[in-house]
């Protein structure tokens, strides 16, 4: 038994991945004559031959979603002795290698950055995201994490590299499955933390781009895992694995876009959060395939891939407008901004709809993923065998810690950025300019209609088109509510009323900054108990630091794992 | 959608406008006559929203962006939210366009608009109740789905009609009945969570934790004349929701299929009738013993999630077979 994923819900993929292997090629040297060229040109032609690429890619693609045929592989000229490396096109790729091929092609055309990073990201994840053997995976996985390089952060990429390495030479077994379902989800947190880190600095896109493609690598690469093609390499131990993975993957996204101070920092904690959702119900899907049960198999791998375009689209979307933000209004801290809402408004538009999508509430994309979530839960629940039944529960109870406080972060992005009054003057002079609008509102619109995918026919779940009319009652609501408003007894324009405070000093025109909740306050009000002593916060990093020194040993013994894998097969 | 469906849909749509201009002044008066210290009259909200309509609506000088939407975005947040929750009839025409997630979420929107005005005022007060509203508000939500599950896995769905109709009473119905009481009140600011009029109080200040007091001070800054009314009217709308939540998952008995004819009608509508006074009475109870400080307010929702998690629980081991 089976899943085919959303794209085969349209058609299968029909396409031969040569192309698509040629396009990574392509990409590869681009980013390679971006990084040598010193000429401003080369970097540019660099640049836009990328987009050219990405949006060749896109069409080939879109034209084999809507064309119909067969998947194919292909063995390259390149790898091991012995060992070329294999590319294939799955039924089950299709949407991944889109959204990766919109995303990249949006990051070059949107951002200002030297598009070296930018391109070496998009081939990697290609490379990560076509490969059909362990070895491939690992050389994208390897691509990607160097192109979201960050200074902090390279013991773990090792360490990350040395667990998805040993996982991959175990392959096929249940502690290759295992190792390399914690590799997978690792991998995440670390482009995550780098993409957190350069959230302030110059190659802030770079290690964007990195962390959103990595989420679609991560959720694809889990979903072949948990679903293989054949019922006879699936492994029992999957949700074992991914349970508490993404339980751990999703909190601490959750609790980092809480806590996040900067743009890039929330959108690095909301791909974290997002993708743990997908990977939660990756591992319902491999439950509920175990059971026998179809249709909840089919609502739960929907939702994974749910999960995981909303992810890559959404919190590649705010990474991008974190660039602008920073841009237009000279600083991507959300203690420095405050009252975009007049002043830059489409660019406030375009956050409202990425923090809408990551929040899971209706109608957006995320609430679809939970809502599947949710049901494939609760079905795996009603059977009553025990082990699944519980571990049914803490998924949907992880699940449900991790939208809420999505939703509170969100809700704390957009309200401190946008509303109030500005926190600096810099902020105050914030401009709008008309420049990158489109691709970024292509992206927006495309988040927009992924929350409005219905549900397969015949499985769990509500009506067909029921999003969509959902969405179109609470616009009808809201109008019919804002007309009686209009039609009151009048409106009058008054002073803004400042809570009854004394008259401001002149040299504090812009009102006083320290007058509204910090980003800091809103998340936190108050330090509860058990937060508060030094020893669990240093113990903390201290872990963190020894993941750090035991990377480049793990790394040793891993490679050594892997060659004696290869030597062993045949 | 037949004939009778369509009078249903019409009736619940009229019973909600009527209560959610009612039930709060109503539950003030429970709330004082039970209480201590002067008794508000009983259509006094219903009075007070009269008079806002009939006021000036303020709009601060230099105000921007998606602001002035805000209180009626909520409003039809919440009256769609609303128009899900059956009250005496069950299934509605329509009813496929939400269950009991697509509520929960349509509260949390609500909640969140809330916020976000609190935020537009650019008051450090309101920024901060905001924060801690929504924070708790989280915390509330996920004893809130942990609850809907419990009582959605009994019934093989999550859809309104499926829970009214599961076996009563579900396992773990006392777990189940706790965290939704506790959470009711939470999310309605009353009871000890309150602050309201009936309290004497002001309505701002240390319940701010409550998600009402946010409702009544992002008005009292940020709005004015029907934009408050607009707000206040949600506050109804979201006590009714409440109501129609409890009575589904808890007491369901008493509610029809929209073509019971003309008697099983009039009694599901006093059915209803008698659980919205049952409802106004405990709200009127459960302020007896006096307001809690925030501190109480945190901990009863992760009291509520414990309690939640325990009927999902509890639920749990009814369906394993010994």
């Amino acid at each position: 038994m089976g899943y085919d994923g959303l794209s085969a819900q349209a058609r299968a993929v029909p396409l031969a991945p040569a192309a698509l292997a040629l396009g990574v090629s392509l990409l590869a040297v681009l980013a390679a004559l971006a990084l040598l060229a010193r000429q401003p040109a080369a970097a540019r032609a660099a640049r836009w031959g990328g987009v050219a690429v990405a949006l060749a890619g896109i069409g080939l693609l879109a034209g084999a979603l809507l064309g119909g045929g067969s998947a194919g592989s292909l063995a390259l000229p390149l790898g091991l002795p012995g060992h070329p490396l294999l590319v294939r096109l799955g039924p089950r790729d299709g949407l991944s290698l889109l959204a990766a091929l919109a995303a990249g092609a949006v990051a070059l055309a949107a951002s200002e950055e030297p598009p070296a990073r930018l391109l070496a990201a998009l081939a990697a994840a290609l490379l990560a995201l076509l490969a059909a053997d362990p070895e491939g995976r690992l050389l994208g996985v390897a691509g990607l994490l160097l192109a979201a390089r960050g200074g902090g952060n390279a013991g773990r990429a090792v360490a990350v590299l040395a667990v998805f390495g040993a996982g991959a030479a175990a392959s096929g077994t249940a502690v290759g499955t295992l190792l390399a379902a914690f590799g997978l989800a690792g991998l995440l947190a670390v482009l995550a933390a780098c993409a957190a880190e350069a959230a302030e600095t110059a190659g802030a896109a770079g290690a964007g781009l990195a962390a959103t493609l990595g989420a679609l690598v991560v959720v694809q690469g889990l979903a072949h895992l948990a679903l293989p093609a054949s019922a006879a390499q699936a492994q029992g131990w999957f949700p074992v694995a991914a349970l508490p993975a993404g339980a751990l993957l999703g909190l601490g996204g959750a609790v980092l876009g809480l806590r996040g101070e900067r743009i890039g920092a929330v959108a690095a904690g909301a791909l974290c959060a997002e993708s743990g959702l997908g990977v939660l119900a990756l591992a319902l899907a491999a439950i509920a395939r175990d059971m026998d049960r179809p249709a909840t198999l089919a609502v739960a791998a929907t939702g994974a891939e749910i999960a995981g375009l909303t992810a890559s689209i959404g919190a590649g979307l705010l990474f991008l407008l974190a660039g602008r933000v920073r841009a237009r209004a000279g600083s991507g801290r959300l203690d420095a901004l405050g009252g975009l809402a007049g002043r830059v408004p489409r660019t406030v538009a375009l956050l409202a709809v990425a923090a809408f999508a990551l929040s899971a509430l209706p109608p957006g994309a995320g609430f679809a993923a939970l809502r599947r979530l949710l049901v494939a839960g609760a079905d795996i629940a009603a059977q009553g065998r025990e082990g699944p039944a519980l571990a049914a529960v803490l998924a949907v109870a992880a699940a449900i810690a991790i939208a809420a406080l999505s939703a509170a972060s969100m809700l704390r992005l957009w309200g401190i950025a946008s509303l109030g009054r500005p926190r600096t003057p810099r902020a105050a002079g914030a401009e709008e300019k008309a420049q990158g609008d489109w691709p970024l509102a292509g992206l927006a619109l495309a988040l927009l209609a992924l929350g409005l995918v219905p549900p397969p026919a015949g499985g769990p779940g509500a009506a067909r088109l029921a999003l969509l009319l959902l969405a179109l009652l609470l616009l009808a609501g809201t109008l019919l509510a804002a007309l009686w408003r209009r039609a009151g007894r009048g409106m009058r324009e008054v002073e803004p009323w400042d809570g009854g405070r004394p008259a401001l000093p002149s040299w504090l025109p812009f009102g006083d900054p320290a007058g509204q909740v910090s980003a800091a306050g809103f998340a936190w009000p108050e330090r509860p108990r058990w937060a508060r002593g030094r020893a669990w916060f240093g113990a903390w990093r201290g872990a963190v630091r020894s993941v750090d020194a035991a990377g480049l040993v793990l790394a040793l013994v891993a490679a050594g794992l892997l060659l004696a894998a290869l030597g062993a097969r045949p | 959608m037949s004939l009778s469906g369509g009078l249903a849909l019409a009736l619940h749509g009229l019973l909600l406008a009527g209560a959610a201009v009612l039930l709060p002044g109503f539950a003030d008066w429970a709330e004082a006559r039970l209480g201590h210290g002067p008794v508000p009259p009983a259509f006094g909200f219903w009075h007070e929203l009269r008079r806002l309509a009939r006021k000036e609506t303020l709009r601060e000088r230099g105000a921007a962006g998606p602001a002035p939407l805000l209180p009626a975005a909520r409003v039809g947040v919440l009256a769609v939210a609303a128009l899900l929750v059956p009250s005496f009839a069950a299934p509605l025409p329509g009813a496929g366009l939400g269950d009991l997630p697509t509520v929960i979420g349509l509260l949390a929107l609500a909640r969140g608009l809330s916020a976000l005005l609190a935020l537009e005022s650019g008051l450090g007060f309101a920024g901060v109740a905001a924060g801690r509203v929504v924070l708790l508000g989280a915390v509330g939500d996920g004893g809130l789905f942990l609850a809907g599950f419990a009582a959605a896995v009994p019934a093989g769905d999550a859809g309104f009609a499926r829970l009214a109709a599961a076996p009563w009473p579900p396992a773990g119905w006392l777990f189940l009945t706790a965290a939704l009481a506790l959470l009711a009140l939470l999310a309605t600011g009353r009871g000890p969570f309150g602050g309201g009029a009936a309290a004497g109080a002001p309505a701002w200040g240390e319940a701010a934790l409550a998600e009402a007091a946010l409702g009544e001070a992002a008005g009292e800054f940020a709005g004015s004349g029907r934009d408050r009314a607009l707000l206040r009217f949600g506050d109804g709308l979201r006590l009714v929701i409440w109501l129609d939540l409890l009575v589904c998952l808890l007491v369901p008995a008493g509610m029809v299929a929209p073509g019971a004819g003309a008697a099983g009608w009039a009694i599901a509508l006093a059915a209803w009738a008698a659980k919205a006074a049952l409802f106004t009475v405990g709200l009127g109870f459960a302020a007896r013993g006096g307001r809690l400080s925030p501190h109480r307010a945190r901990a009863a929702a992760g009291a509520a999630v414990a309690l939640a998690l325990l009927a999902a629980l509890a639920m749990l081991a009814a369906r394993v077979p010994a």
